[in-house]
């Protein structure tokens, strides 16, 4: 049933993508032609899972991804694309969440993720010292360094 | 293919007056069919008791010996064996006879209700017992939502005959569709334009519909051959090639042939050969028939669930006498063939119980996309048509069967709850329906306003709901802790999904900001 499952989100994404790109989908709604569409490659994604199910899952697999894919590609071709763009928008902040969570029992320390971020912020002061003008002196307070924060 | 103007225009009729004449019938059996997928659910939760495993998983062999001495002889002839909800273990002895009420030949016996953990009898009917259903089946409401889709709650066979031909409405409504929507797979992605215009109407149909296409006509084929099969079809072959003897068909397709040998013998141990049938179809048993019980040409034959990954319900025969397995039985016919497959393939195609839960799930959102089929394709009728007010009317009347149907079937559940206690729920249940739908049809008429009328059906239904988990709650149903300490999820799930779904119908009917029209455009 896993495999299943599986080719089902796999040929979701698929269709997920076909629907963003299709061309009088936003034609219809009015919106400019998709950046990049690859239509075949949409379809690919879409439809190779199934293919594969017969070895996998054997009959009942592959059938029950006809059907799981049959509904839930109406549901996502019948989201308009601002509801579309919203929900994807909401799937993004969720899988960002996730994704920054730290893992249930994983080796690397929280100090090491401290020092990342410090080094993230360190290249952003750089780069935003590149692009903006020297300040007056005394019109603007110094900015604390990073190494500061974690002083204070 | 090209379609001319003309064939273009037939099509169109074809389409649009067959889903006028029987389009609401064909949604009362489409609606009740995604619900009758979940039929065994339906019937552990409303009638279950406790069970640790399928009745037919628990040894039967005493109990059915046992029973067979407790019965006329004759009826030892055929004895099928079947599992209900909670504990209950069906067992049905019987011969054939021709019953003078309806002159019809039909089975005749003794049908026992037993605990198949203790073998104690609950409950044991005698004649005709297939006319009375409290005899052979514990859930009322699982009884009735599933007759409701089978044959439209109409005497037999006339129901069949009807929900046959819905079938094949169906199937030229989706052959007819196919051909006028040129462009299917350019508009797969096309989601429903707003602003309320006609073209917005047409979208929705047409979305739905291609997405549905395959299943649509694979529920609608093989509903409208499990209709016409028993009353039409298999009548008609026995006319003509075994004049006009169904029983002698029956054996023909359906039982590799025995030589008779009546001699007395005592019947292997069942324990035994379900036991080994088991390993063989690595999946639990479901249903048991015995042929010529106690005698030396005695027949087992053991039907089971499809194993993993499979369709088809595997079938071993066993020599009753000695317990030998005599080898699988092909799904129609005595050796497998092709045509014997397909057949086979009928049952979980239609019923979408091959995979347990997962494709209940997946069959039950497939019956309710095609009730969005059905509705949207009236909107749209009635919608280019909302000039008339007679067909203004007939929107009207799609709209009150659209939200009548689910609101009769929850008053059915809450008449079955209602009258288990003290009454017969086997009476009570379709009257409840009918109770529900009249209220849905007087609730239409005092309010004609289209859009008060779905918010108001859209909080009974809410309402409704909601409350009938706790209905079977107060009227002795099992409680939540009992059901989860012994692992019967399902009722606690259906309990859930109830009360979910009328939160969330209750989220739908809030007050909306008005849709604003748009003005037609000419090329709609």
């Amino acid at each position: 049933m896993a495999a299943t499952a599986l080719a089902i989100a796999l040929s979701l994404v698929g269709l997920a993508w076909l629907t963003g790109t299709d061309p009088k989908r936003r034609r219809a709604f009015r919106l400019p032609p998709a950046a990049a569409s690859h239509p075949r490659a949409g379809w690919a994604v879409a439809l190779l899972p199934g293919l594969a199910l017969p070895f996998l899952a054997g009959g009942g697999g592959f059938v029950i991804w006809i059907g799981a894919v049959s509904v839930a590609g109406w549901a996502i071709a019948a989201l308009p694309p601002e509801r579309t763009a919203r929900l994807a928008g909401h799937c993004a902040t969720l899988i960002g969440r996730i994704t920054a969570r730290p893992a249930r029992g994983a080796s690397s320390p929280s100090g090491d993720r401290i020092a990342a971020l410090e080094a993230r912020i360190l290249a952003l002061e750089a780069r935003l010292a590149a692009i903006a003008p020297e300040p007056a002196a005394g019109q603007v307070e110094p900015r604390r360094s990073s190494s500061s924060l974690r002083s204070a | 293919m090209a379609i001319g103007q003309i064939e273009l225009k037939r099509l169109t009729a074809i389409h649009g007056w067959s889903a006028v004449i029987l389009g609401l019938l064909l949604y009362v059996v489409v609606a009740t069919g995604a619900v009758a997928v979940f039929a065994e659910e339906i019937g552990r939760w409303s009638a279950g008791g406790l069970r640790t495993a399928a009745p037919l998983e628990q040894p039967v062999d005493a109990t059915l010996r046992r029973l067979s001495r407790e019965v006329e002889p004759e009826y030892r002839e055929d004895v099928a064996v079947w599992g209900g909800a909670g504990r209950n273990l069906f067992a049905f002895f019987h011969t054939h006879a021709v019953n003078p009420d309806t002159g019809v030949l039909e089975d005749k016996g003794t049908m026992f209700r037993a605990d198949s953990v203790t073998g104690k009898v609950i409950d044991r009917h005698d004649g005709f017992i297939w006319n009375d259903p409290a005899a052979w089946d514990d859930s009322a409401l699982r009884h009735f939502l599933v007759e409701l889709h089978v044959q439209l709650y109409l005497p037999s066979p006339w129901g069949l005959i009807l929900t046959g031909i819905l079938g094949l409405t169906m199937m030229a409504a989706v052959v007819s569709g196919v051909l006028m929507h040129r462009h299917v797979i350019r508009d797969l992605f096309v989601a429903e334009r707003g602003g309320g215009r006609l073209v917005g109407a047409r979208d929705r149909h047409a979305l739905v519909s291609s997405w549905s296409i395959p299943f649509a006509f694979l529920l609608a084929f093989t509903g409208s051959f499990f209709s016409l099969a028993g009353t039409i079809g298999f009548p008609l072959v026995a006319t003509v090639a075994f004049s006009g003897d169904q029983e002698a068909l029956s054996a023909t397709l359906f039982e590799p042939p025995a030589p008779v040998d009546e001699t007395p013998a005592t019947l292997a141990n069942l324990n035994a050969m379900i036991s080994d049938s088991r390993a063989r179809a690595d999946s639990e048993a479901t249903y048991l028939d015995v042929a010529h019980f106690g005698r030396s040409d005695a027949r087992v034959t053991v039907w089971h669930a499809p194993g993993h990954g499979g369709m088809i319900y595997p079938v071993n025969r066993y020599d009753g006498a000695t317990g030998v397995w005599l080898g699988a039985q092909a799904p129609l016919g005595t050796a497998p063939s092709l045509g014997g497959t397909l057949y086979g393939l009928m049952y979980p195609l239609h019923f979408g119980h091959f995979a347990g839960v997962f494709s209940r799930i997946v069959w039950g959102a497939l019956g309710v996309t095609m009730c969005v089929v059905i509705l949207s394709g009236f909107r749209l009728w009635v919608r280019r048509r909302e000039a008339d007010p007679a067909w203004r009317r007939f929107g009207q009347a799609v709209q009150i069967t659209g939200y009548g149907l689910p609101i009769g079937m929850l008053a059915s559940g809450y008449a079955y709850y209602l009258s288990r206690p003290s009454a017969d729920p086997f009476f009570w249940t379709p009257l409840g329906f009918v109770v529900g739908v009249a209220l849905a049809v007087a609730l239409g008429l005092r309010v004609p306003d289209e859009r008060r009328y779905g918010t108001l059906a859209q909080r009974l239904l809410a309402v409704l709901c909601a409350g009938l988990p706790v209905l079977r709650l107060a009227t002795g149903g099992m409680d939540w802790a009992t059901a989860l300490m012994h692992g019967q999820t399902d009722i606690v799930t259906i309990d859930l999904l109830l009360v979910i779904a009328g939160a969330s119908l209750w989220w739908f009917a809030r007050p909306k900001r008005p849709v604003v029209r748009l003005l037609t455009e000419p090329a709609e």
